[in-house]
């Protein structure tokens, strides 16, 4: 088990740098999941860790001790691959007992160590098995039970649920979780998906275009992404975005659009005098933010015309056509309101958010 | 072979009769009117095919020139060489002869000799082309030269087996070839020439062989290298592999079935081409590089014993057939399937 931080860490192919100047801490036993769309860096950055990238430059540390020039045999990490990467020509077995070989343990050790894996993943019947006669989820699992025969410094998943099916994913994330919680083991996790990142990571780091955006916990970026851009990423159903004017009336400061005029909290307020004098700017609501009704609730709300309602079994989407955008609300199933009708929506001003038009970074 | 079910020519007209009546069935909720609803097929009529079918027997007429062409070519000889093989042939007198070309072969010394010959110069040659062109395939693979170095390779392959003999046989010549004279420069190498002497006349044929087909086998591992998964590779490196053990137990075994192709194609060559031999050596000195297909060809078109030759023809094809079969066994099993 090792601590691991990124200082200053660059990684470019050619002239094209892949990851950008990326500094992250993660401490021992935690676990840390990096989202990002593809091309984010994401992956570069764990196979860096792992040894199978050269590093640009910076250094990436286990304990404070550089691992730089390090080869991936002497890092002792685990690695679980995309494509799960299952010798062929070896029975699940041979597999799992794969790294202990190779590092010279006993025979009896690597039986008690392979069985004790397969148990807790519940592959114990498969090991006489070739990876081809396993299905998916099987293969899956032997690929996380070759990571955990041994105890490694460190774990590195790469996206390793992502050709499963949406069932077996979402049983898949609970697993894996519990599986470090109880391991103890730090974990690196990358993934594109935010809900897997959501769901399972202590620590997130949300990468765009090699840059590190945010690194926060779970909730952190969640309640306060510290740009447009984490904030459209994060969140299923995704942010609506809006471009409103912002004009002073009677001392407080209202986000005006042609639709709605809204009045900011004191301390939003403050926020966003304090940092520009932009006469416009960016509203950004998540549909959970917003609640909708067919009569209208106070002056200071939304107007819309339904575009759309999607049933979801628990909850109900409404698309709402504003007159230059349209916006998502959530709801509960009981809302009545049909195509082409007129509706109204609040706002509950503790949770939106505002973000400069120029560069996209959060007032609040 | 002949099945008339060729992909159809989809140049029809699709009918577009029938509006919206059934897309109403599931139509939930109100489309505006400005969103226009496209008639949609109800029922595509089977396109008619260009083709008038006709019967199996005319594709056989089709096949028919090319069937006879292959019978006298191959057929036939073959057939011909089955009842040569149990007759004393000769010019304008053919005599069945009671299996005698096929009993007094285990008595000839020379026939016998020409087996472990042939083994000898095999193994030789399979071993050192698969050494050498593996280590050349996994030096070259990735490189930026990778595409230049790969067409020069190929130029031996290229040239007819004959003309490599004589090209070699210049060089290993006694009075002016560049070979001899290095070696003998060097001190390897005794007065007499590399072909002429017994000891060394195997090993220069070998070489010859190593020279002009080992470019084959680097081609097919090279081939066979592009497709080693990379991520296997790469879990075995964090699995704590050296990168020797990593060869070992990822690039080998998904580089078998290549091999074994390899491995059969250059051993069946070995069986048949000799034109090589034949230019540099003829079988000898003595009968020291005489292996059995140079002996096939000396009974069969020296001295005209065509009823031997043919017996001998036909047990080395029988053996070939035997060996091949045994190799595209282990192949199948070695085979692992993709995951």
């Amino acid at each position: 088990m090792a601590k691991v931080s990124f200082r200053n860490v660059w990684k470019k192919y050619g002239d094209m740098p892949a990851v950008k100047d990326l500094n992250i801490e993660c401490p021992d036993g935690s676990f840390l999941s990096v989202l990002g769309p593809s091309g984010c860096g994401k992956s570069s950055t764990m196979r860096m860790v792992a040894g199978l990238e050269h590093i640009t430059s910076g250094q990436i540390l286990f304990d404070e001790r550089p691992i730089n020039d390090l080869a991936p045999k002497d890092r002792d990490v685990a690695m679980v691959f995309e494509n799960y990467a299952l010798y062929p020509h070896k029975s699940v077995y041979e597999n799992m007992a794969n790294p202990l070989k190779l590092r010279g343990q006993d025979a009896s050790v690597i039986k008690e160590r392979v069985t004790a894996a397969a148990k807790l993943l519940e592959i114990n019947h498969l090991l006489e098995r070739r990876p081809q006669e396993l299905s998916g989820g099987q293969k899956q699992r032997v690929a996380i039970g070759r990571a955990i025969v041994r105890e490694p410094n460190l774990f590195l998943f790469d996206e390793p649920i992502a050709h499963l099916d949406a069932k077996l994913r979402a049983h898949m994330r609970g697993e894996i979780k519990h599986l470090q919680r109880t391991l103890g083991t730090t974990m690196i996790y990358v993934t594109h998906d935010q809900l897997e990142a959501m769901s399972m990571a202590d620590t997130i780091a949300v990468m765009h275009d090699g840059e590190l955006q945010q690194l926060g916990t779970p909730r952190e970026v969640y309640n306060h992404p510290v740009n447009a851009w984490v904030a459209g990423f994060v969140g299923e159903p995704a942010m609506n975005f809006v471009d409103v004017g912002v004009e002073d009336r009677a001392g407080r400061t209202h986000f005006t659009h042609q639709n709605f005029s809204v009045p900011v909290t004191e301390e939003q307020q403050r926020r966003v005098s304090n940092g520009s004098r932009e006469s416009a700017l960016r509203m950004g609501v998540r549909p959970d933010a917003l609640s909708i009704s067919m009569t209208k609730p106070s002056e200071s709300c939304i107007t819309g015309k339904i575009f759309v309602t999607e049933l979801l079994g628990g909850d109900m989407i409404v698309d709402v056509d504003l007159d230059d955008c349209r916006i998502r609300v959530k709801t509960s199933t009981e809302f009545a309101g049909e195509e082409g009708q007129t509706c109204y929506m609040t706002v509950n001003t503790n949770k939106w958010h505002a973000f400069s038009k120029e560069n996209g970074k959060a007032f609040f | 072979m002949t099945d008339a079910t060729m992909p159809k020519t989809s140049g029809a007209a699709r009918k577009t009769s029938g509006n919206g009546r059934n897309l109403d069935l599931f139509r939930v909720r109100h489309i505006p009117d400005s969103v226009e609803s496209r008639p949609v097929p109800m029922s595509v009529t089977e396109p008619t095919s260009l083709n008038k079918p006709v019967s199996k027997s005319f594709y056989f007429w089709l096949m028919a020139p090319a069937i006879l062409v292959l019978a006298f070519i191959s057929i036939y000889p073959f057939f011909w060489m089955i009842y040569m093989s149990l007759h004393d042939v000769d010019i304008g007198h053919v005599e069945w002869n009671n299996f005698a070309n096929f009993i007094k072969l285990p008595s000839d010394s020379r026939f016998l000799m020409g087996w472990v010959l042939l083994a000898e110069y095999s193994a030789m040659c399979l071993t050192l082309q698969i050494i050498i062109g593996v280590f050349l395939a996994l030096a070259l693979n990735g490189t930026r030269l990778e595409k230049v170095l790969v067409t020069t390779l190929l130029m031996p392959m290229m040239m007819a087996p004959l003309v490599a003999g004589m090209v070699w046989y210049f060089l290993y010549n006694g009075t002016f070839g560049w070979y001899h004279w290095l070696l003998q420069s060097l001190g390897i190498l005794g007065a007499k020439s590399i072909l002429a002497s017994a000891n060394t006349a195997m090993i220069g044929l070998v070489l010859v062989d190593v020279w002009q087909w080992t470019p084959l086998i680097t081609l097919i591992t090279l081939a066979g290298l592009k497709r080693v998964p990379q991520d296997q590779l790469e879990a075995n490196m964090v699995d704590g592999a050296s990168p020797f053990r990593n060869f070992v137990s990822v690039t080998l075994p998904n580089l078998y079935p290549v091999l074994l192709i390899a491995i059969m194609l250059r051993f069946m060559d070995n069986f048949r081409f000799i034109d090589s031999i034949l230019v540099l050596t003829g079988g000898g000195p003595g009968n020291a590089t005489k292996i059995l297909p140079v002996y096939l060809f000396e009974v069969s078109f020296k001295f005209f014993k065509l009823g031997r030759g043919a017996a001998i023809a036909l047990i080395l094809l029988i053996v070939t057939i035997i060996l091949g079969k045994i190799l595209v066994r282990v192949f199948d099993r070695q085979q692992p399937s993709k995951v």
